[in-house]
């Protein structure tokens, strides 16, 4: 188990909260990634989530640093395909990501081109 | 026009790819998770190679009846149109598909949202009406 500690309680005892059932690394790498989405479903969603968010601020707000504006679809785009790319690994070994959330990122990577495409000028696509 | 038809074009060569590449990638890896397991999106795969499919067939012939047409001294425009109008009724179901996936897999298709969806349908719709009257009033495809 992995427990946080907090504050001696009223009467001086040590309050230890257990957290979650620590994952055996030695069953494999792999194993340990299906205990802990079992132990936290939403970490990996999350962990996708933060990628996108990195890959699409970091970019954006860099472009707009270095060229006074910045292009939103396109980053919006390439935040979906990296999160798509980092998604799809984790397809091959059932219990670390479900077919629901692999088709939310498919969907929202579509959604992103949609608005790439549709966003261009004359020129650009 | 054909701005806007470039992009609906690419925009369902890309959602094509996107399904194509998630699903060829779990086939090749025997993953356990493999998205042609879902069939809402391998639906819209399917109709989206439709539309595909159905506009190269309708802008081929518009195309023959462009090459092959004439305009006599003094005319400005053509009856009907027909060539003109070529894209925008095939290639629109697919922002049809696309949103009303979205619908479904983000917004788990609840009534509260469906509104919205179903008027960014109409005005994507009212805007190819725009574009297609624009193409063959003025004759000028821009």
């Amino acid at each position: 188990m992995v427990y946080i500690f907090g504050r001696h309680g009223s009467l001086g005892v040590l309050i230890k909260m257990a957290l979650y059932t620590a994952p055996n690394i030695t069953d494999g790498f792999d194993n340990a990634l299906v205990g802990m989405n079992s132990a936290i479903p939403l970490f990996f969603p999350m962990l996708l989530t933060f990628v996108f968010g990195l890959v699409f601020f970091g970019g954006f707000i860099s472009q707009r640093k270095r060229d006074g504006t910045a292009d939103a679809p396109m980053w919006a785009t390439v935040a979906s395909l990296s999160t798509l790319m980092v998604a799809l690994p984790m397809t091959i070994t059932k219990g670390i990501l479900g077919v629901e959330t692999l088709s939310i990122i498919v969907v929202i990577t579509i959604l992103s081109g949609f608005w790439l495409f549709t966003s261009r000028s004359r020129n650009e696509v | 026009m054909i701005r806007y038809l470039t992009g609906f074009v690419f925009v369902a060569i890309f959602a094509v790819a996107i399904i194509g590449y998630s699903i060829g990638f779990s086939t090749d890896n025997s993953a356990d998770v493999n998205l042609n397991t879902d069939s809402d999106l391998t639906g819209i795969s399917g109709n989206v190679k439709g539309d595909l499919g159905s506009y190269k067939t309708s802008a081929d012939t518009s195309f023959n009846i462009l090459v092959e047409s004439t305009i006599s001294s003094g005319d400005d425009n053509v009856e009907g149109g027909g060539q003109f109008k070529t894209g925008p009724t095939d290639i629109i179901s697919t922002a049809k598909n696309i949103i009303t996936s979205t619908n479904k897999k983000i917004f788990g298709e609840g009534n509260e949202f469906s509104f919205i969806f179903t008027t960014i349908l109409a005005f994507i719709g009212f805007i190819s009406g725009l574009y297609i009257w624009k193409t063959w009033k003025s004759g000028s495809p821009d």
